[in-house]
């Protein structure tokens, strides 16, 4: 028998899906921004991370409440843990979109880039890991769960390619510009959000599976 | 988002107004100087250890204490903006107003049908057929008629201890009353029979005002929206159940909620 309170449970998903949707959009648009050099865009994103700060606040506030007014067990438990853990994940993320665009702008102030390096699939891939995260919290599908870190692999090795690309091997000399500075800044925020897409599929193994893959080295998640 | 159940409810007028109380058993006060206002269909927990004076309190709502010798009171009560201690009023009349369910069920020896029919026959003015429909939403409200609408006339005490609570429930409704006291209802239950009547609770705020004494801490969050603490005869906090459990004003009430108490 579900109990009158199971429905708020129900309401935490939906805002934590709603919070995933937001987080994406401003994660497209940073990378839409970058490319487009469109600075109007960049302010767009920037002035979203605001709706997703307050719905991690609201997502907390509820995970409290339930936690004293309820008693959760089991499952309950784990989802409202689970919640908690990718809301702020979802949170860096967008905070991540918020810096890129805040490095688009300075990269419009000085001076145009004509070669984004692997960035622009860098963005395609992070976006389709926090999809694919959030879809595997959705669907509690623990397949698309497993899924996200391999991808996650490609997005470091395209940074870490950047990375060499730019300033050559350890202990090459090489003048770098300051658009391109940027750049690595905003290719590192892009692997940083594949990272936190990581860390959500790990809070779906451990919400479907109970099982805590956190932390681990080999490929066994 | 979705607001919560309890957070998405608007307050609500008060209902139960208690004024500067005091009450003494003989010489010993047990009640000091008490002051909260009760919303109407809502429901209010009273908590706190034993002999906080949350059941006396309760116990004066619908002026049950009347059969204890040598108690006397000072202050006031009004329920519906009527005073309990109005001379005129008559303490019967009140007693239908503000119905209560007690900690241990207490069915009559007597069938199902006749638990909820025998108040309504001995206060009148009740046909057969209006009898019968009294009795099944009565049954419907308390969440029992599917349960029991097949064996009316069977003795309630073949009942379980949940479903006896229940009856109880449904005899208190079925004299429409305006207030619904429960004085632990559930302390005799299982878990599973604790949690049909905390649904029922959960329903009945909809049409009662509803004060309910218990123990169980997670009772009172469970299916309250304002939480009174009650030390020593005095009311320590009283505020919404979300703020007592969560974030207290006072020391004790934060002792007393996260088992630090004495």
């Amino acid at each position: 028998m579900d109990r009158f309170f199971h429905t708020e449970l129900n309401d935490l998903r939906k805002d934590l899906i709603l919070m995933g949707e937001h987080t994406l959009d401003m994660l497209r648009l940073s990378a839409d921004a970058l490319v487009n050099a469109d600075i109007a865009l960049a302010h767009q994103v920037r002035g979203m991370d605001d709706s997703v700060d307050e719905l991690e606040k609201r997502i907390d506030r509820e995970v409290m409440r339930y936690l004293t007014l309820f008693g959760p067990m089991g499952r309950d438990i784990r989802l409202l843990m689970a919640v908690r853990d990718i809301g702020h994940d979802l949170e860096r993320v967008a905070d991540e979109a918020a810096v890129i665009a805040r490095r688009v702008i300075t990269i419009g102030e000085r001076g145009a880039l004509n070669d984004f390096l692997r960035v622009p699939r860098m963005a395609e891939l992070a976006e389709a890991q926090v999809r694919l995260a959030l879809d595997s919290f959705v669907e509690l599908d623990l397949e698309k769960a497993r899924a996200v870190r391999p991808a996650d692999a490609e997005v470091d090795r395209l940074h870490r390619e950047n990375y060499e690309q730019v300033f050559g091997a350890p202990g090459a000399s090489r003048a770098v510009t300051a658009p391109v500075v940027e750049l690595m800044f905003i290719s590192k925020g892009f692997e940083r959000a594949g990272d936190h897409a990581k860390n959500i599929a790990e809070q779906v193994i451990f919400l479907a599976s109970g099982e805590d893959v956190r932390h681990r080295h080999d490929d066994a998640n | 988002m979705t607001t919560p159940t309890q957070a998405a409810e608007s307050p609500r007028p008060d209902y139960i107004r208690v004024r500067d109380f005091s009450f003494n058993y003989g010489a010993n006060r047990a009640l000091h100087e008490l002051n909260l206002d009760i919303p109407e269909r809502r429901v209010t927990a009273f908590i706190g250890p034993s002999g906080c004076g949350k059941s006396t309190l309760l116990r004066n709502f619908n002026r049950m204490n009347d059969l204890v010798d040598g108690i006397s009171h000072e202050g006031d009560i009004t329920i519906g903006g009527a005073s309990i201690y109005d001379p005129l009023l008559e303490v019967i009349e009140l007693r239908k107003r503000v119905g209560m369910v007690f900690q241990k069920s207490n069915p009559f020896p007597k069938s199902i049908y006749e638990n909820i029919a025998y108040g309504l026959r001995v206060s009148g003015n009740c046909g057969r057929s209006e009898m019968d429909q009294i009795v099944e939403s009565s049954l419907r409200g308390a969440a029992l008629w599917d349960e029991v609408k097949d064996r009316l006339h069977q003795s309630a005490l073949g009942l379980s201890g949940g479903q006896q609570q229940r009856l109880c429930i449904a005899r208190a409704i079925a004299n429409r009353p305006e207030v619904l006291l429960m004085d632990e209802p559930c302390s005799a239950l299982d878990p599973i029979a604790t949690a049909k009547v905390e649904e029922l609770i959960h329903q009945l705020k909809r049409d009662y005002t509803i004060v309910i004494v218990t123990h169980s801490m997670q009772q009172a969050t469970r299916v309250s929206d304002r939480t009174a603490f009650f030390y020593l005869g005095k009311l320590i906090e009283y505020d919404t159940t979300e703020k007592i459990f969560m974030n207290p004003r006072e020391k004790q009430t934060e002792d007393y909620i996260s088992g630090r108490f004495g």
